[in-house]
């Protein structure tokens, strides 16, 4: 499990916008935490499931796919915002993530 | 008795957004073993052919749709879905096997059978599911 701090908010949030920016040809600085994934960029299950393995491989966490469903379900992510913070969640909770 | 479609589901997918996840009998992926069985792993390994994991993603997808669920919203595994290719040479002879809470679904609704049609070309990979009860 990791501690979050600012560096690791910055570096995550770096992460996602570069990545949606590179996956949907969009301008990056067209991307804020507001940008709805689905209506605004297109984004689709594959492009999720590749920012989770570059986050599972990147902070070298112990998270399975059903612990990430779970959570999802009782928490829907629509905006990069909410993205970010899921995904700081997943660093910081992993497996855990299903007891929040 | 007389058959009706109990759900139908469509998938497209690029091909260009597989190739950059080249499986090699080294090293398999974290996104593979997120998304595919052991089996369809070791399958698709022995083929040639750079469509069989698009293939089998995109089967995946439109069983989702076609059992009117996600695997963000649902017990669903991706796993649930297998696309397995028993000629390595053959794109269009493959079997779909169902388990989990995908075969729990398919029995709630009462589904007796399935058709999946699968299309590609060097672009694209498009997978049709329909359900029938």
């Amino acid at each position: 499990m990791g501690k979050i701090t600012e560096n690791t908010r910055a570096e995550v949030t770096e992460i996602v916008y570069r990545f949606f920016s590179d996956e949907c040809e969009v301008d990056i600085n067209s991307i804020n935490e507001k940008t709805n994934i689905i209506s605004d960029l297109e984004g689709d299950s594959l492009m999720f499931l590749e920012l989770i393995e570059i986050f599972k491989k990147k902070y070298s966490l112990n998270l399975e796919l059903k612990t990430i469903a779970k959570y999802i379900l009782r928490h829907p992510v629509e905006t990069i915002g909410q993205l970010i913070d899921t995904q700081l969640l997943m660093i910081e909770h992993e497996n855990n993530l299903v007891n929040l | 008795m007389t058959e009706t479609v109990a759900g139908c589901g469509i998938d497209i997918e690029e091909l260009i957004r597989f190739r950059a996840k080249k499986l090699s009998e080294e090293g398999v992926d974290g996104f593979s073993e997120m998304v595919y069985t052991p089996d369809e792993i070791s399958n698709n390994l022995k083929s040639d052919s750079d469509i069989k994991f698009p293939l089998c993603f995109s089967c995946k997808e439109a069983f989702f749709k076609a059992l009117g669920v996600s695997w963000m919203n649902s017990n669903i595994s991706w796993k649930d879905i297998e696309l397995l290719f028993p000629d390595e040479k053959d794109v269009l002879n493959y079997n779909v096997r169902l388990s989990g809470y995908a075969r729990e679904l398919y029995e709630k609704k009462r589904c007796r059978r399935f058709e999946t049609q699968l299309e590609f070309n060097d672009e694209f990979v498009v997978v049709q599911v329909v359900l029938f009860s």
